[in-house]
Parts: structure tokens; C-alpha cells; sequence
């Protein structure tokens, strides 16, 4: 495999090739550098009536199929593919991450740099290229996991001194471990700047003996992050738990003495921190002088005095260890990739494999993949509106620009990543996304009606490359590429009605909005 | 009695700080508890900074004041000390219990304005609106609920001109498929709960503008929003509102302060808009938990137990400061910190569905619960 192109070449290459260019009066950059995602030559059109298995899989296991995604992995082999999506490393997405560069250029960056740049430019690049990856990236199973825990860890970028430290957190936390090590997500989420920003972590100190920890960090860890609200622990735990998390902090590079203690690769702060690369992951520090170190009791197991810094594996170590955390984040995992409510068995069986291998998310997430609770619950669960939107760009096989038009689109759907206004992050049932399908029809809409700005589809190609007849076939025709079957009599009734009806409109409009119909019905809101 | 009467429902996200929002000055421990936190009473002759005196006891966070002239004039009614017997502290489940209309002991999975709204016959499209991009939990079961942000964008962006039409396409679709999954069923009911609502905002005649002089915050252009609604008269009962930010762990003075001007602002002006309306209009504001009575190394406050309540409008008999005041002795607090609640969120809510709307059996909306007289709302 050739060698992916680092982001320092890439910028050399847009500085002699020309390959982006920012048009007037548009937001976005638009991308002239060759389409990311051509579609195939020949599409293959699935032809049964009941939902395809490898459908179903890769509507789980990825953002939704594009055309011919089906035909690629009935090719491979589904447990090839799995085991290709498991070691994201290997897929080659060098087309992606160079356009991330030229178009999302702060989300690789270091908070202390972001400081300088407004939060509206941070924000955007953040939403753009959590769309564009979702959307575009061939490391689909590893961008679902990034979702996943991105809920699971849930950070509001409008929290003032999140929106900097963000970025680091998605790319050296969440999608770092997203396919890793349970334990080492936690322990990097817990030193996380934006983290410690967040539920206030840096603000938890103990001087002296009247002063009462934060302990906001500490409740979610507990609550949110590991064992589950029932999880056994109790409001005693919680206060221990934050007296052993006392002394760790961030500072951003605003103070003098901080950005002298980073420039010199030092802490102004207990030496050994420096040996565990505390530093490489942001600029989380411990200091000493704010810690508690007395004994602490957490639930029923003592962490002796003097323990400084270590408090924090030790306490980690706790919680993820404890198998209420197995249950919690196996249950989740479940009702996220297979089914809502989670059937008992496979969390138990789910939990079994956390247990027995540490935490290694792989294992868990091809045992969920693989298992006959998967394969049979085709279609039961309702698409999140995130999903909806990337799963019609998907399924079309539009060329997204990611741009205001699609996220003004989650903004009305209530579902912008990074944006859920509480630390439970959006929730996985579908209730509170009911009361806003008005706006998934009128995505649908404008999306196949060309109105979402730069992001297009072409319809016409698309019939082509399926083999039929733009001037006959009908839109439900295409039904194989959005539901994973033909589409039933009702619903090719239900089109052709619409089509009479609307007969005075122009045909080419009616046309696109026959296949708007099919992005609006029921039939696509469930995966 | 209840022609045409409304409810709005504010959820205060968070966690308000109760002491610091309606603040008792006569507790000397209040003050012992918060030395950097707690708030002075304003003396006489000051007219800004430290807290609005309601009477001999009581102050109010100096941002509120807007709220002053409905306190005094009866329209503005406070229950302290109010809340649920939720003990995890934990914000999702105190909302959820809270929005539920549960108990420890009663633990429930449907909203309570929605098991309000099911007992009524007049439910229609319209009937509930959560203003917003979500439909919050007290609203979840309800016969028909969407959620808006303003009436102007309830259309279909069809190219070809032919809303209707898309819009009966989707009717055949969205129509209850025989043997289908719970998903699906959700589906078909939402779906055609949006179509009434498009059909219904369709027909309105005329479009009325906002109006009023709202301050600038997401939470004032809800409340026009339902104020404007509430002049087109669609048969609407119940806007649940949400306003965010309580959760005071660090820094509290600026954050509660901030939050409080936006509510009480919002809150006044939405009065005003009213104008002859306001009678029938009962908003109550509740919030899922206080804070803890003593404040933390962050100038902050941890998740406690007891808040404040506020009723507004329509039948309520306010100026006055209602609720046990459990006081704040060592031995009263609810460990860890915790105020203790004297008055259940549901004897709040049950009154006002019985005073306003004549609701007559609390089993249907607050099983297992057994509803005490407040006296605030008649």
C-alpha cells in the first residue's frame, strides 16, 4: 500500500496544485480536487423484498450504504469486511484526510493554538468535518464507534473553553480509542482539557480542610462514564471519588508561568507526570499542593494515603474494573448497534467478552456484529436524525460539501454533533427526535431536489450507472439503494399517485420528488 | 372554568440554586454556610445590588426584578423548599422522574402532561407544543406533540410547487402498517401528527406577527413564540419551555445571575405581550433539584435537593413566599447538604390542573400520589 500523505504534504501540494479554491459568496471552500466518492461504474440493484443481510449490516455498521457498497462487501466476504473495518489504520483514506486539511484546517490543531482563532471558525471546522467524515470516510465501523463515545463522553463545545480543546479531545481521545481499550478511553478522556473544562475537573482542589471538592467530574465519571446511574455506587462514593480526582487541572496557554511550563517540556508540577506523556495529550497537569492525599474509600476498597497522582488509576481502575461498568457500557453498545431495548442475553454475553478481555472494544463490537440478535433485528431500530441526513447523502451518493445548508439541517433537527446541552449526551431512543419529521422530509426535499447549496446529487448518473432508462424508470425503482429491497406495491402506488397528481409541475421536479417521497417515508426513518 | 385556559410548562435545567434565587435573609446559617456566595438584603434607600426584599424575610436575586411588579400585584406566587424525593442527585434522573410526574416508589416511563393531555377529549394536533428542537420528557406519551420554532417554517420545500400533494403521498405512507415494529408505530403516529399540524397551520388566515418587547435570548423568543400561538387560537393547552444552565458547580455568582436575568425578563415580557390573554394563561417554572446549602472550593454549588417553584398567571393568588420552610440546622439538612423538600412538585401541578382545567382524578396524571392543598392557585 502506498504511503498515506501526511498533512505536511498535502499542504505542499495545495500550495503548487490548486486543487481548493474558495469561490465568492459561498462559506465553504469548494473542493475541486476530484470527486472523494465517484460513484461505480455499474451499480448492482439488490432485487428481493425482504431487507438484505449485508444491507442491514453495513446500515449498523456504517453510516449507510452507498451505491455499490453492497455488491463491494458480498465480494469480500462479511467477516473480511469486518475485520477490514476493525483495523481502521489499514483503509487507505488519504482523499478524506486531505481535504480535512484544506477544509477543516483547525481541528488538527493544539488548543494553545486554537486560542487565537474564533470560535465560530473552530466550531465550523469541527461540524464539517464530523459531517464529511460520517459521510465520506472508509473508516465507517471506526466513525460509528467515534459516535458512539463522542455521545458516551459528551462534551458541549458551547461551553466557554470546550470549543479550543475539542478538537484535541476528538481526535487523541475519542477516535484515538474508539476501537482501543475501554480503560485507556477513560483514562484519557479523564485528562482531557476539554473534559476537565467541561464538568469542571480543573476546578477540583482541597487546600485546605474546610474546602469541599467539585465533585461534578466525579459523579458523571461514576453515573455517565463507567458504572451507570445503578451502578451501586453511592453519594459517599461520589465525594470520595472526587477527592481522589483533587489536584488535577488545565490551563490553557494564557498565563505566562503555564506556557513556560509547556514550552519547556516541564510542569511546574510533580516530575513523574512528565514520563507518562500527560503533556502529549494536551496539557493536563496535577498539582500537588490542591490534592487531598489522605485515605479514600471508594466503594468498599481503600486507596491509601499518599497515593498524589496515582489516586487516579487507582480510582480508574475501581470503576472500570467493577462489572456493574460491563453491563452499563455493553448495554449501551447494544441498543446502539443492535437493538433498543437491549436484549438481556447479548449483554450478558456482551459483558462476558468486556470482562474477559479487559475492555477491548474490537472484541465486544465483532461479537455484537457477528451474533444472532444482530442478524435479526433487521429494520427495528429509528434512525437519529445525524444518521438520516448522512445516510441519504449515502445512499444517493452525493458529493457533500458539508457546508451551511446541511448543518442548518441539524441544527432544525436538534441533533448537531458536539452540541447536546447536558453531559448524557443525545439520547439513543427515538421519542424526543419525533416531534421534528417535518424537517426530515424537508431535508429530504432538498436534497433531491438540488437545494442544499453545493451538495448535490445526480439523480440522472445515478439511474444510469443502475442500469436504467432515466426517461422511464421511476424513482421507486431506486428503492433497492435507500431500504435494502424493491420497493412493496404500496409504496410504487403511493409514488404514482403523486406523480398524477402533481402532473401540471414540471416532470423532472415530480421525478425528484418521487425520490424525496422515499427519503421521507417511514421506510427510511428505520435501519 | 377551563375555556380555552393554557398551560406553560418551564423546566429549569440544571439544577437552580434556591437559597441564591429566592434568598431566606432571616437565616443567620445561610450566610455562615456561603461565606463568599450568600447575598445581603438590599437596605432601604439602595435601589440596586443585593437582593429585592418580598417582605420581613424573604429577598429576591436582584436579576429577577423584572418579576417584582407581578410578585406585588398577585400574578407571581413562590413555593419554596419544593421538589421530588429523588435522592440519586443525578440531573437526568431527577429530570426524568420530575418530568415523569414519579416517585422513588412510583417509578414511571410516560410524561405527566402527557397523561394529563390523554384523559382529555378536546386533545388534538395542536394541543401540546415543545418549543425547541426536541420533545422533552413531560410531554412523552402525549396523543400529539411537535416540536416548533416558530409557525413560519411548518411547510413543505417541495420545488414543484405541490405541497399538498407530497403532503397526501406522505399521509399513505406514514399510515399504520398492519404487524409492525414499535418503530414503525412511533413513526406512523408522529408522522401524522405533523401532517395535522401542517394542515392545521395551512389553514390559519391570517399570520399574526410576534410581537411584545422581548429581550434577546432564545428562551423570550420561545415564550413569543407561544404567545403568539395563543392569539391564533389552535386549540393549544400545554408549551413546554425549557431554559438551561442552572448547573452552577463553579463560578455561580455571574452564571445564576446571567440565567435569572434571561428568565425574569423573559418571563415579564411574556406577561406584558399577553395583555388580556395573561388570565388564562398559568405558567409554572420547576426545576429538577437545588444545590447544597454550603457552597464548594469553585464558588460554586454541588447537586442538592430542595428548590424554589414559581407559578405565574392565570388563578394564581400570588405575592407570597408558600411552603414549609424546613430551615437550615445541621441536624434539618439532608446529607449531603441537601434542603429538605416540605412541599411534592406535584401537589404544584396537580393544583393547577385541577384550578384551571378541572381535572378531577390525580391517580391519571400522579399514580401513587396522594395531592396536598398549596392554597396558590385558585
Amino acid at each position: 500500500m502506498t504511503r498515506a500523505p501526511t498533512r505536511r504534504d498535502v499542504l505542499r501540494w495545495g500550495a503548487l496544485g490548486a486543487a481548493f479554491a474558495t469561490l465568492p459568496g459561498c462559506d465553504a471552500g469548494v473542493w475541486l480536487g476530484g470527486a472523494l466518492d465517484p460513484l461505480p461504474d455499474r451499480v448492482g440493484l439488490l432485487g428481493g423484498e425482504a431487507i438484505d443481510p449485508v444491507f442491514h449490516l453495513l446500515s449498523r455498521a456504517t453510516y449507510g450504504p452507498r451505491p455499490g457498497e453492497v455488491q463491494r462487501v458480498k465480494r469480500l466476504g462479511t467477516e473480511a469486511w469486518i475485520e477490514e473495518q476493525l483495523a481502521p489504520e489499514g483503509i487507505d483514506d488519504w482523499r478524506l484526510d486531505a481535504r480535512l486539511v484544506a477544509q477543516c484546517e483547525s481541528v488538527h490543531d493544539h488548543p494553545n493554538d486554537l486560542l487565537s482563532v474564533p470560535n465560530e471558525f473552530i466550531e465550523k471546522d469541527l461540524n464539517r468535518a464530523t459531517l464529511l467524515r460520517a459521510v465520506h470516510t472508509r473508516r465507517q465501523l471506526q466513525e460509528v464507534m467515534t459516535g458512539f463515545w463522542t455521545d458516551h463522553f459528551s462534551i458541549d463545545i458551547g461551553k466557554r473553553g470546550c470549543m479550543e480543546t475539542k478538537p484535541l479531545d476528538d481526535r487523541s481521545v475519542i477516535r484515538k480509542h474508539a476501537l482501543g481499550t475501554f480503560r485507556d478511553l477513560v483514562h484519557a478522556s479523564a485528562l482531557s482539557p476539554a473534559m476537565l473544562i467541561y464538568l469542571d475537573g480543573r476546578e477540583n482542589r482541597k487546600r485546605t480542610p474546610e474546602e469541599q471538592p467539585n465533585e461534578n467530574y466525579a459523579r458523571e465519571l461514576m453515573e455517565l462514564h463507567t458504572l451507570g446511574v445503578h451502578g451501586g455506587y453511592t453519594q459517599k462514593d461520589v465525594m470520595e471519588a472526587a477527592r481522589c480526582l483533587t489536584g488535577w487541572t488545565y490551563k490553557n496557554a494564557n498565563s505566562v508561568g503555564d506556557a513556560f511550563a509547556m514550552l519547556s517540556g516541564k510542569a511546574f508540577i510533580d516530575g513523574s507526570l512528565a514520563q507518562r506523556n500527560v503533556f502529549a495529550s494536551g496539557a493536563a497537569v496535577f498539582r500537588p499542593e490542591w490534592h487531598d492525599d489522605g485515605e479514600k474509600v471508594v466503594m468498599g476498597k481503600t486507596i491509601p494515603a499518599g497515593g498524589g497522582p496515582n489516586d487516579l488509576d487507582e480510582l480508574l481502575e475501581i470503576v472500570c474494573e467493577h462489572p456493574a461498568t460491563a453491563r452499563y457500557v455493553c448495554s449501551k453498545l447494544v441498543r446502539r448497534l443492535v437493538a433498543d431495548p437491549a436484549p438481556t442475553a447479548l449483554v450478558d454475553s456482551a459483558a462476558a467478552v468486556f470482562t474477559k478481555t479487559y475492555g477491548d472494544i474490537k472484541q465486544v463490537v465483532r461479537h455484537l456484529l457477528t451474533s444472532d440478535e444482530f442478524a435479526q433485528s433487521t429494520g427495528t431500530k429509528v434512525k437519529r436524525p445525524f444518521r438520516f441526513v448522512v445516510s441519504a447523502l449515502r445512499a444517493l451518493g452525493a458529493e457533500s460539501q458539508a457546508g451551511r445548508p446541511e448543518i442548518e439541517s441539524l441544527e432544525r433537527l436538534g441533533h448537531v454533533p458536539h452540541h447536546y446541552p447536558t453531559p448524557d449526551g443525545f439520547p439513543e431512543e427515538p421519542e424526543p427526535y419525533m416531534g421534528t419529521l417535518l424537517w426530515r422530509w424537508n431535508f429530504a426535499l432538498r436534497l433531491a431536489t438540488g437545494q442544499l447549496g453545493p451538495t448535490t446529487v445526480n439523480l440522472k448518473q445515478l439511474t444510469e450507472r443502475c442500469g436504467l432508462d432515466p426517461k422511464t424508470a421511476s424513482p421507486t425503482d431506486l428503492a433497492p439503494l435507500l431500504y435494502g429491497r424493491v420497493a412493496t406495491d404500496a409504496e410504487r402506488q403511493t409514488v404514482a399517485t403523486y406523480e398524477e397528481a402533481a402532473a401540471s409541475a414540471p416532470r423532472g421536479a415530480v421525478r425528484e420528488e418521487g425520490v424525496a417521497l422515499l427519503l421521507a417515508a417511514p421506510a427510511f426513518q428505520v435501519h | 372554568m377551563d375555556e380555552g385556559n393554557i398551560l406553560v410548562v418551564v423546566f429549569l435545567r440544571g439544577g437552580v440554586d434556591g437559597l441564591n434565587t429566592v434568598i431566606p435573609t432571616f437565616e443567620d446559617r445561610y450566610h455562615d454556610l456561603r461565606p463568599t456566595l450568600s447575598i445581603d438584603r438590599r437596605k432601604a434607600g439602595e435601589t440596586s445590588g443585593a437582593a429585592v426584599p418580598l417582605d420581613d424575610r424573604w429577598a429576591l436575586h436582584e436579576e429577577l426584578e423584572a418579576l417584582l411588579p407581578l410578585y406585588r400585584d398577585g400574578t407571581l406566587g413562590i413555593v419554596h423548599a419544593c421538589g421530588s424525593d429523588d435522592s440519586t442527585r443525578s440531573h437526568f434522573e431527577a429530570q426524568d422522574q420530575m418530568e415523569h410526574g414519579a416517585s422513588v416508589k412510583t417509578p414511571l416511563s410516560s410524561g405527566w402532561a402527557a397523561r394529563w393531555l390523554r384523559t382529555r377529549e378536546d386533545a388534538g394536533a395542536l394541543s401540546a407544543l415543545a418549543f425547541g428542537t426536541s420533545i422533552p420528557e413531560s410531554l412523552r406519551g402525549a396523543p400529539s406533540v411537535t416540536a416548533v420554532e416558530s409557525l413560519d417554517e411548518i411547510r413543505l420545500q417541495t420545488k414543484s410547487g405541490q405541497g399538498d400533494a407530497f403532503a397526501d403521498a406522505l399521509g399513505a405512507l406514514y399510515r399504520d402498517p398492519a404487524g409492525s415494529s414499535s418503530g414503525r408505530r412511533l413513526l406512523s403516529r408522529s408522522g401524522t401528527d405533523a401532517l395535522s399540524l401542517l394542515r392545521r397551520v395551512g389553514e390559519l388566515q391570517t399570520t399574526a406577527e410576534p410581537r411584545g418587547d422581548y429581550p434577546d435570548s432564545g428562551f423570550a423568543k420561545s415564550l413569543a413564540q407561544v404567545a403568539r400561538l395563543l392569539r391564533e387560537d389552535l386549540g393549544l393547552r400545554v408549551a413546554a419551555v425549557n431554559q438551561g444552565g442552572y448547573d452552577t458547580h463553579f463560578g455561580q455568582a455571574a452564571l445564576l445571575g446571567s440565567n435569572l436575568r434571561e428568565l425574569g425578563d423573559g418571563l415579564a415580557a411574556f406577561y406584558a405581550d399577553l395583555g388580556s390573554l395573561a388570565e388564562r394563561v398559568t405558567t409554572v417554572c420547576v426545576t429538577e433539584f437545588g444545590r447544597r446549602v454550603y457552597e464548594n472550593v469553585s464558588l460554586g454549588t454541588d447537586h442538592g435537593r430542595g428548590s424554589v417553584a414559581f407559578a405565574l398567571g392565570g388563578g394564581v393568588q400570588g405575592g407570597r413566599v408558600l411552603g414549609s420552610w424546613p430551615g437550615l440546622a445541621e441536624d434539618v439538612v439532608e446529607r449531603p447538604g441537601g434542603l429538605p423538600v416540605t412541599t411534592d412538585f406535584r401537589d404544584l401541578l396537580w393544583e393547577v390542573l385541577q384550578a384551571r382545567f378541572g381535572a378531577q382524578e390525580p391517580s391519571a396524571v400522579f399514580p401513587g400520589h396522594t395531592p396536598k392543598k398549596l392554597g396558590l392557585i385558585g
